[in-house]
């Protein structure tokens, strides 16, 4: 029987496994039952690597992500918490600071270093598992320096400093999808204020789209995979995104599976995208009607991953992913 | 000069720098305070509204536009008599405890005094308290944001604080936010639940004219 790494790297070429990968944006879901807190999973590096044991058993995954990663919301918000800091890192001294900044290198990051560490040992703990870590994109990244509200505003009365302060966190997410890939991870960006619920399509061609291009161009470019996720709805940009090759498309609930496929079948790989609420609000009965319905209009293609749109929240009932998980693994047959 | 279609028309189209001047020229040729407001400024945020509902507009340009009907605001207030305009409703809006997103709860608040509602705008990471205070302080609607599955627990304390009070049956709880759900709304016992900014105007349009 095929590892999940083994059929999630046969989705990415294109070719035939044994059934449909399952692809699962989890957190600390079994912390609990690992015997831990949700906390001490957020922060530390055994507390992690157990939960992360007890996952895979419970739901035979395919693939992983990596844990303490400081740039998902929750872990942000837990390690700020644990070092005293201020829950955002928004600078209103942007405009003067920016030109002096130069990118600042992964391992010179002492949270992003650390979760490196972690990559490396999860490399070394799940070597049958595809292994990611969500690494937030250039957009997300500059909305959160500069404020949404206040770069909303740049795009229409300074749009130079908003081309620079995508330049410097574009350059900054490259450097840290390179430092994930050398160690053998997939970086899986992020950009979750790149979609049509936050800018328009207009925005994301102007100030977005070139610089997505170029962080796919410089991991490929070094014999990596690219994911990109956005969050929300994204249909009226799919084209766009199709356009900068990226591996791996995962699109979330307010998006259209169907369209997506008519537009892009083949050119990506498509991951997708069951309402995470599903999982806290739903019936065993909801989730297995809408993972055959997402299997329906996958049709088999060797280029589609099935999963939640988004990350799973924390209140989701285990058995509801338990039970997603076995109807994927049961009716994904290719 | 139709000062009120000029006005009109740069509030729509987002012309922020102008619509200072405009105003300005319209006061000093004559035109009623008030009638700038309910002849220009609110009608265009309506038009704002229905090109968002269209799909014509995204966040970006409804911003563009109620940063733009802000400005107009500011430029006309030294002329407006208090009460003379908008529909006499205070609302108190904020996003909740955990929480530091504000751009949508902003955005509902722009929204909601375009179109003439005396708008309080708490802030974010609120805890429970803020938002009984603020009925306390008049408010006849909360709204309560939330953009994180993580900070939604916190909105149902927050419900569950005003759901508890004395003040209870004197407020309309709304709420919204990406990971919010019409379901989860009618399990924290709130009254209304809006997808956006627009569907929230239409929303307390309808209950309070």
């Amino acid at each position: 029987m095929p590892t999940g790494k083994e059929r999630m790297e046969a989705a990415f070429r294109g070719e035939k496994s044994d059934r449909t990968p399952v692809f699962l944006l989890l957190g600390g879901h079994y912390a609990e039952k690992a015997g831990y807190s949700l906390e001490q999973f957020l922060t530390q590096p055994d507390a992690a690597i157990e939960v992360s044991k007890i996952t895979v058993d419970e739901l035979e995954s395919d693939a992983l992500f990596v844990p303490l990663n400081p740039l998902m919301p929750d872990a942000q918000e837990a390690f700020r918490k644990l070092m005293g800091k201020p829950p955002s890192i928004k600078r209103a001294d942007i405009k003067e600071k920016l030109p002096k900044w130069g990118v600042r290198l992964p391992r010179e990051d002492p949270l992003f270093s650390a979760h490196l560490d972690m990559c490396e040992r999860m490399v070394k703990e799940f070597p049958d598992y595809h292994l990611n870590t969500m690494i937030g994109g250039p957009w997300s990244f500059a909305l959160e320096l500069r404020g949404a509200n206040e770069a909303m505003e740049d795009i229409y009365d300074d749009k130079q400093f908003l081309f620079d302060l995508m330049e410097f966190t574009t350059n900054t997410v490259i450097a840290r999808c390179l430092a994930a890939q050398e160690i053998g991870i997939t970086a899986f960006v992020g950009d979750p204020s790149a979609g049509m619920s936050m800018i328009s399509p207009k925005v994301y061609r102007e100030h977005v789209k070139p610089f997505h291009k170029k962080l796919v161009d410089a991991v490929q470019a070094e014999g990596g995979h690219l994911g990109l996720h956005i969050c929300g709805y994204m249909d009226p940009i799919y084209e766009d995104v199709l356009e900068l090759g990226v591996d791996g498309l995962s699109i979330d609930a307010p998006s259209s599976l169907e369209k997506l496929f008519e537009v892009g079948r083949g050119k990506t790989v498509i991951i997708g995208n069951v309402d995470p609420m599903l999982f806290v609000e739903g019936s065993r009965e909801d989730l297995e009607n809408m993972a055959q319905k997402c299997l329906d209009l996958a049709a088999k293609d060797l280029k589609y991953v099935i999963g939640p749109g988004c990350q799973i929240p924390l209140q989701a009932k285990l058995d509801n992913i338990k039970a997603f998980v076995d109807y994927c693994h049961t009716h994904g047959t290719l | 000069m139709d000062w009120i279609a000029k006005i009109n028309d740069a509030v729509v189209n987002g012309r922020k720098k102008e619509v200072g001047q405009l105003v300005a020229d319209a006061i000093a040729g004559g035109v009623p305070a008030p009638d700038v407001v309910n002849q220009a400024v609110t009608p265009a945020m309506n038009t704002v509204s229905e090109l968002w509902k269209k799909g014509d507009y995204f966040v970006p340009e409804v911003m563009r536009s109620a940063a733009t009907m802000q400005a107009a605001m500011d430029a006309l207030k030294p002329y407006l008599v208090s009460g003379e305009h908008g529909k006499g409703v205070k609302i108190a809006i904020g996003t909740v405890k955990g929480d530091i997103h504000d751009i949508g709860k902003n955005l509902v608040a722009i929204m909601l005094e375009g179109v003439g509602y005396e708008i309080e705008n708490l802030g974010v990471d609120l805890p429970p308290e803020r938002f009984v205070d603020a009925v306390r302080n008049g408010a006849r609607v909360i709204g309560m944001s939330s953009l994180l599955t993580t900070s939604m627990p916190e909105m149902q304390k927050a419900a569950a604080a005003l759901n508890e009070s004395d003040l209870r049956g004197q407020v309309t709880l709304i709420v919204g936010g990406a990971p919010i759900t019409p379901d989860f709304a009618r399990t924290i016992g709130a009254d209304h639940y809006a997808n956006d900014a627009s569907e929230a105007v239409d929303i307390l349009n309808g209950i309070f004219g």
